[in-house]
């Protein structure tokens, strides 16, 4: 019996890793991170040097190369910004994008360099860092973290996505339930180079679909679902090959906002 | 081996919802009732009951107040998701075998006022006894109208409450240490960081040389109707592939030689 689990786990899990090594060994990889710009939502970034971390006594500048990408994936702004080497930055990505960019879209924040201590030891500086919502009138941000490694940047090669795609349609129960009064913006971002078909089912509490959005996403692509729960409790399921379909969640209600991954 | 705490915070009530349905289709395939095992430490022993049964598909809420009893004031409540009986006491921390891996089998961990709430997807597993933390967030709100705390959350297996020493120290100015809070294991300890002094381009430093845990940042607006919470990730998160733990432990030895508060 175990020796048929593990055969039967086998087909979800060989040829298909979480994510892929970057093809250039001088790469630097980043999440691809949510951005919101609109009336209602702006972003920030909080900026701090990897790096330096493990140089304490370096002599080096810093900066980061900031990519900006639309929802279909589109490069839209490609900026470099010098940072302290010890210090925190909080960035306005909403004041880096450029005109027409939409309401949301990623991006990717790559370093500069990476130390020699992390090349010996086989690694690629990767940031997964925190973004900060501001919503509606709030004074504060809402902060969710980084949760991917998601694409990978070289001198040479330029940018790489490095989600795998799983051999079999996966679906994704969120373990969090969508509740009344609040509204929900699930963000969902292909990791994958491919195009991906992605549903999602919004599903009563008795597990019947009450809702159910199919999309086509381009690779580095991101989707809004929005959802304002008609019954009084809702779980989501995403289907995808997408190896982690791991949305983005955002639950608002009047000027209060909550982020977090799922 | 999971863990899902109730969450505990000045002016807030911790609200740890549980699910019985894994995040995915494949890891994890029984459809039975699970126990809700409630278990904390009286500092000599573990102590196990069980408070509940989730039927498969369904999720249920839990606050202090829903609990049969009362928790020693100052110990931390652990839920956990079983498909036995824990034993009512033990000496070592009862297992909880891991549900899920790709992703993690989560809980939502949530911190309320009356105005406003905020939440993570969460689980916590033992540390070692002889962990130790180093943490760079950014993630303090520096506004008068904000309050800023943060709740060290350890869990080890052994059941004594022990204390350890949370040091903090600027990024740029690491010789001088700023902050030197007790911490104590098996529990939820709260410190508030609004009395530190730190600038908004001030990167803190934590480091804990006798003690491991997931450190929480929760910020509250004074009208307490926006929150935050959002935990910072261990070092070996700033790379991948490789020896990450290798580059985990250099950069502990690192910044644990240049502070000097040994």
């Amino acid at each position: 019996m175990k020796v048929l689990n593990k055969l039967r786990l086998a087909t979800w899990k060989i040829f298909q890793p979480l994510v892929i090594p970057p093809s250039a060994s001088d790469s630097v990889v980043s999440d691809l991170f949510v951005w919101r710009n609109s009336p209602s939502f702006k972003t920030f970034f909080e900026l701090t040097s990897i790096p330096s971390l493990f140089e304490v006594s370096s002599n080096l500048s810093p900066y980061v190369s900031i990519f900006i990408f639309n929802s279909t994936g589109l490069l839209i702004a490609k900026r470099q910004i010098f940072i302290e080497s010890f210090g925190r930055s909080t960035l306005d990505i909403s004041s880096l994008l450029p005109p027409f960019a939409g309401s949301f879209g990623t991006f990717a924040i790559f370093h500069s360099y990476t130390p020699d201590i992390v090349q010996s030891l086989g690694s690629f500086i990767s940031e997964r860092g925190y973004v900060g919502y501001s919503y509606e009138s709030s004074p504060l941000l809402s902060y969710a973290h980084g949760n991917f490694d998601a694409i990978a940047y070289s001198q040479d090669s330029d940018v790489q996505v490095l989600g795998s795609k799983s051999l079999r349609r996966r679906s994704y129960f969120l373990q969090h339930l969508l509740t009344l009064p609040f509204s929900y913006d699930i963000v969902i971002v292909n990791t994958t180079n491919s195009l991906q078909v992605i549903r999602l089912d919004e599903v009563s509490a008795d597990w019947k679909i009450v809702n159910s959005h199919k999309i086509s996403l381009q690779s580095r692509g991101s989707h809004i679902f929005p959802i304002h729960p008609s019954h009084e409790t809702i779980n989501v399921v995403l289907h995808s090959k997408i190896i982690m379909s791991r949305p983005l969640v955002f639950r608002s209600y009047n000027s209060g906002l909550d982020v977090f991954h799922g | 081996m999971s863990f899902f705490p109730i969450l505990s915070a000045p002016s807030c009530t911790g609200r740890t919802t549980l699910f019985n349905f894994p995040p995915n289709n494949f890891e994890y395939l029984s459809r039975r009732p699970q126990f809700v095992n409630l278990t904390w430490s009286t500092g000599e022993i573990w102590q196990s009951i069980c408070i509940d049964e989730l039927p498969y598909g369904t999720s249920r809420s839990y606050t202090l107040h829903d609990l049969p009893i009362n928790i020693p004031k100052g110990r931390a409540p652990f839920l956990s998701l079983t498909n036995s009986l824990l034993p009512e006491t033990s000496e070592t921390l009862p297992p909880s075998p891991p549900l899920t891996q790709l992703p993690h089998w989560r809980a939502t961990l949530e911190l309320l006022t009356s105005k406003a709430s905020t939440s993570y997807q969460g689980e916590i597993d033992p540390f070692p006894d002889s962990g130790s933390l180093l943490s760079f967030p950014p993630l303090i709100q520096c506004n008068s109208m904000i309050n800023n705390f943060l709740l060290f959350m350890n869990l080890e297996k052994s059941p004594g409450i022990r204390s350890g020493k949370l040091e903090i120290y600027k990024s740029s100015d690491r010789s001088n240490l700023i902050e030197a809070s007790s911490v104590l294991s098996n529990s939820i300890t709260c410190i508030s960081l609004d009395s530190l002094d730190l600038r908004e381009t001030d990167l803190p430093v934590l480091i804990s040389r006798n003690m491991s845990g997931i450190p929480l940042f929760l910020a509250i607006s004074d009208t307490c109707n926006s929150m935050s919470l959002e935990h910072t990730h261990p070092p070996a998160s700033y790379v991948i592939h490789g020896r990450r733990w290798a580059v985990q432990k250099y950069l502990k030895g690192l910044w644990y030689d240049f502070s000097n508060n040994k």
